[in-house]
This record gives structure tokens, sequence and C-alpha cells, in this order.
């Protein structure tokens, strides 16, 4: 099967018909689209959501279809990996270790060269990329990934990195220099020496999924989605930026172009992942060298400050690895949404030694340092239930006895509490003691009993769904 | 999360920047409302 956008949203519309929800009305670029996933979410609906009819900024119908959510569904990704949702996590950090060399494709092989744009052909205003929310400045590319090769190693970097769309060839991007393209990109500038990039946008899920793992700079991200997708990635040379700079051949999408080496203009503020904006920085940008993309191509934006799995798995794979190797009774880990799927862990192990849950949370919380608070729970609390999770808090955890406190450790640059570029991160121990005679028995009914009880022999289904729902239950 | 609420002097409308414009001398703030522009350097009140 092809590995691309178009061909797994066939293959899952043929599977999962009520899964892909086409809207063929109009809708504004600016908020609508955000405020119709807003409201899905509150309802913790996550189809695959495809916009055929979006009115770009400029007030024009796009010739592009615009497709959102297709990672946020923790259920979906799961089947398509073949993993249980609860094991998603750890699953997918397992198969992230796997590599599949791409490899290179003729033009004529590549639909991404199917129309191809320079000069003044090119127009981004005419993409129906989105304005997300209040005080966004303008459309944002919020689902590409920004390649780039490192200087000495040769090896392709591909990273997620927003983008804001200013003018038909100007991008301006937030590349902190933090990050392994930042790094790329200063030893550019250094020699003051513009970097050759492109933005490729729209892909497989798995492919997203396999160049969004975090790898060494020597490593090619390239490599690390095709062993996600169980193939080699199909790679093709750049319409201006060189033979030697390779793209996805099967992107929706592919905008090429310079970095300008130790030039700056004002970039945001925008909605992240925290769901909180960030502030306008001053950033580099992006002109604009080739647009190519498929016939008939679509646009693929994230919905960042909603619902998605792409930071959560990372999180729980990298820290399930770590702890596991301190404390091998570790039995799963999950990246809530309600900790922006990135600031807190809960974990859950099989306790056998006193004091290893606290170990478990020095690991857990130096796995990464977005992670900001862990929560260590006994196997029979089930982490994926907040209600359950907040529960053991209540009723296991003592303030002075079992906090685990690391001052002085690298903050979250997007966490709006952080007091400076040190925060604090916190583990909280909510498990019993090993002796369970040193502690209380939670409430249950004699299993025979539960499951003798059928509660429709009672209150016909129909009469219980007429039962108002409690939202303070 | 370093920021600066700043006003728009054009739409007057209320935004925030990160204070490195506040510091650097060619930078200038983009407004989201109406796409005015202007700097913000040295004009950080203590
Ligand atoms: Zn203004």
């Amino acid at each position: 099967m092809s590995a691309d956008l178009q061909s797994f949203l066939a293959f899952w519309e043929e599977r999962h018909p009520e899964d892909v929800v086409r809207i063929a009305q109009p809708v504004q670029a600016r908020y609508q689209v955000t405020a119709l996933a807003t409201k899905l979410e509150r309802e913790k609906r996550f189809p695959i959501l495809v916009f055929e009819n979006v009115r770009t900024e400029a007030g024009e119908p796009s010739a592009f279809p615009l497709v959102t959510y297709l990672m946020s569904s923790r259920r979906r990704l799961a089947e398509l990996m073949q993993a249980p949702a609860e094991r998603l996590g750890i699953i997918t950090y397992e198969r992230s270790h796997q590599r599949r060399q791409p490899v290179v494709v003729k033009r004529a092989q590549a639909p991404v060269k199917e129309v191809v744009a320079r000069g003044d052909e090119i127009d981004l205003t005419k993409l129906p990329a989105l304005v997300h929310h209040d005080m966004d400045p303008g459309p944002y590319i919020s689902g590409g990934f920004l390649t780039c090769y490192h200087p000495e190693y040769g090896t392709d970097n591909s990273a997620l990195h927003r983008g804001w769309i200013h003018g038909p060839r100007e991008i301006r991007v937030l590349l902190e220099a933090s990050t392994h393209n930042g790094h790329i990109f200063a030893l550019h500038e250094r020699r003051r020496e513009d970097l050759r990039v492109a933005y490729w946008v729209g892909a497989h899920p798995l492919v997203i999924l396999g160049c969004e793992t975090r790898i060494p700079l020597t490593d090619s991200h390239f490599a690390a989605a095709g062993g996600m997708l169980g193939q080699p990635l199909r790679l093709v040379p750049s319409e201006t930026l060189g033979d030697d700079f390779l793209v996805p051949a099967d992107a929706e999408f592919v905008i090429e172009g310079h970095l300008m080496a130790g030039k700056r203009r004002p970039e945001g503020p925008f909605g992240e992942y925290t769901r909180y904006s960030g502030p306008q920085r001053w950033n580099p940008y992006l002109e604009v060298t080739a647009v190519t993309h498929r016939a008939g191509a679509h646009w693929y934006d994230l919905m960042v400050g909603h619902s998605h799995c792409l930071g959560s798995l990372t999180r729980e794979g990298a820290a399930y690895e770590k702890v596991r190797r301190a404390v091998p009774t570790i039995t799963n880990v999950y990246a809530p949404m309600s900790g922006c799927g990135q600031f807190h862990l809960y974990l859950q192990i099989d306790k056998l030694v006193e004091g290893s849950s606290k170990i478990a949370l020095v690991e857990a919380l130096t796995s990464h340092h977005l992670v900001k608070h862990a929560w260590v729970f006994d196997t029979d609390v089930d982490i994926f239930d907040e209600q359950q999770v907040m529960q053991a808090f209540a009723t296991r955890f003592q303030g002075d006895r079992d906090i685990v406190v690391l001052p002085g450790l690298p903050a979250p640059t997007l966490d709006p509490s952080r007091p400076s570029e040190l925060g604090t991160k916190t583990g909280f121990d909510c498990t019993k003691p090993v002796d369970p005679r040193r502690f209380a028995r939670k409430l249950s009914v004699p299993q025979d009993v539960m499951e003798k009880i059928d509660l429709e022999n009672f209150i016909p289904r129909d009469r219980l769904t007429n039962i108002p729902y409690e939202r303070y239950g | 999360m370093n920021l600066v609420y700043v006003n728009c002097p054009r739409c007057e409308e209320t935004f925030y920047v990160d204070p490195e414009f506040f510091e650097v001398p060619d930078a200038y703030c983009h407004c989201p409302y109406c796409a005015h522009e202007f700097s913000v350097y040295r004009q950080r009140s203590a």
C-alpha cells in the first residue's frame, strides 16, 4: 500500500466510515475550523476531519481540502499500530528504535512533484492554513515538518516547527536554539550562511509518528519514519535546494526555501500545546523558493492546543524505558491531556520494595525537560481513569512524607507559571505500603455478586438512558 | 513564560511579546489584530 495521507484516508474511510467526517459546507480558515474542533473535543470525539471547502484568510475558496484531527485519537492510532491503546506509548517507543533507510526516486515517480511553482508563481496565501485562535497573527503551518541537513554529519533532521505564513513567499518560524534544527541554523549563522530548509506537509500518520521521535542529531528522522512505517520512506531531490537536498516524495506539499542568516522578524503570538498563547518573538524567517504538491493535494493541520497524541506518546515511551531500568516492576505510564500531554505522567508500578516508588518518580521526572509533575500508583489504580487517579491521590498521599521535589531544573519554555529558565519538578507517591496489613482495605462487593447482578435486568436500557447524566458525580 | 503585555498604538488592542523586544534595538512588534508595526525598545517601565 502506498504510504501517504490520502491513501491512508481512503483505507481508513473504507474500514471505519464513521471515523472520517467530510464537511462540504464552506468554513472560514480564521477561527471556524478551530471552533468546530473545540466543540467536538468537548464531546470527546476525534474523527478525522476533512474540510472540502475552506475560505482562506484572504476570503477566497481554497483549491485544497484541509485535514485535521488525524493524530487526535489514541484509539485510532492504537488500531493502526495493532497495539492496545493503554500500551501505545510503550509500543511506539519500542518501534521508534527500528530503522529503514529511505530510497531515492526520480521526479516522475514522486507525486509531490505533480505541480511545481517557483518564484512569482508561488502564493502561500492560497493554502487553507488556519488562523487557529484569538491573538494568532495570521495563518500558520502547524503540522508541517521542517527539514534541514547537518553540515558535518549530512544527516537529515525533521521536526515540527510552527510557521506563520506572512505573505505569498515568507514564513516566520519558531526555531528555539535548544532544538536540533535551531542548532543546525546556529552553525550556519556562525558562518553567515543561509540554511536550506523545506517544510513538508501531509503524510501517513505513522510517518508523522516516526519523524516526531526524539533521536540523536547523528540519526536520520527519515530512517526512523521508515522504521515506524515498516517500509522505506521515498525521497526525491528538491527543486531549488540542490539534488543533495532530499524531500519526501509522497508528501502532500513541499515548501522549499532558505532561513535567512542573521535576520529576524516578529513571529507569534501563537496558541500552543499548553492551551495558552505563547508571546510574540523575534524569530528567523524563511524566503520560499519553490512549492511543489500533488494534484489534488490535501493540506494538513495539527490542531495545536487541543487533544493530540504526538507529545504524549513520546513522553510515555521515554519515561517507561527510563523508569524500567531502575524499577523493573513498572507496569504502565500515561501522559494525560489534562497535563497538556507533556507536563504530567501517571506511573503504575507493582511495588515490591519500599522506596522504589520514589525512585520511579525521580526517573520519570528526569526523563524529559517537559515533564513537570509525576504521580506513581499501585496496580489497582486505572491510570487512564482520572477519577481513580485523584481518589488514590486523596487517600494514599501525605504531603510531608510522599513528595519528591527537584528544584532548579530546566523548565518548559511555554509553561505560563515558569519563574525563570529553571523550575521545579515535583513527584507524588500515591502508593500504599508494601505490607498490605499496614493499609486499609479498599471497598469492594464480593466478585460473584458483581458478576451475577445485571443492571438491565432491574432497569431496562431505554429507562436507563432516560435517567439524567450527572456531571458532578 | 516570559511575556510583557503591549498595546497597539494604532488599534489599541492588547497582545503580548517576549521581553527581548524591549532590549533589541532593531526589533519591532507586529500587532496581530491590525498588522501595525511599532518599536517598544527601551520603553519598558521598571
Ligand atoms: Zn493594532
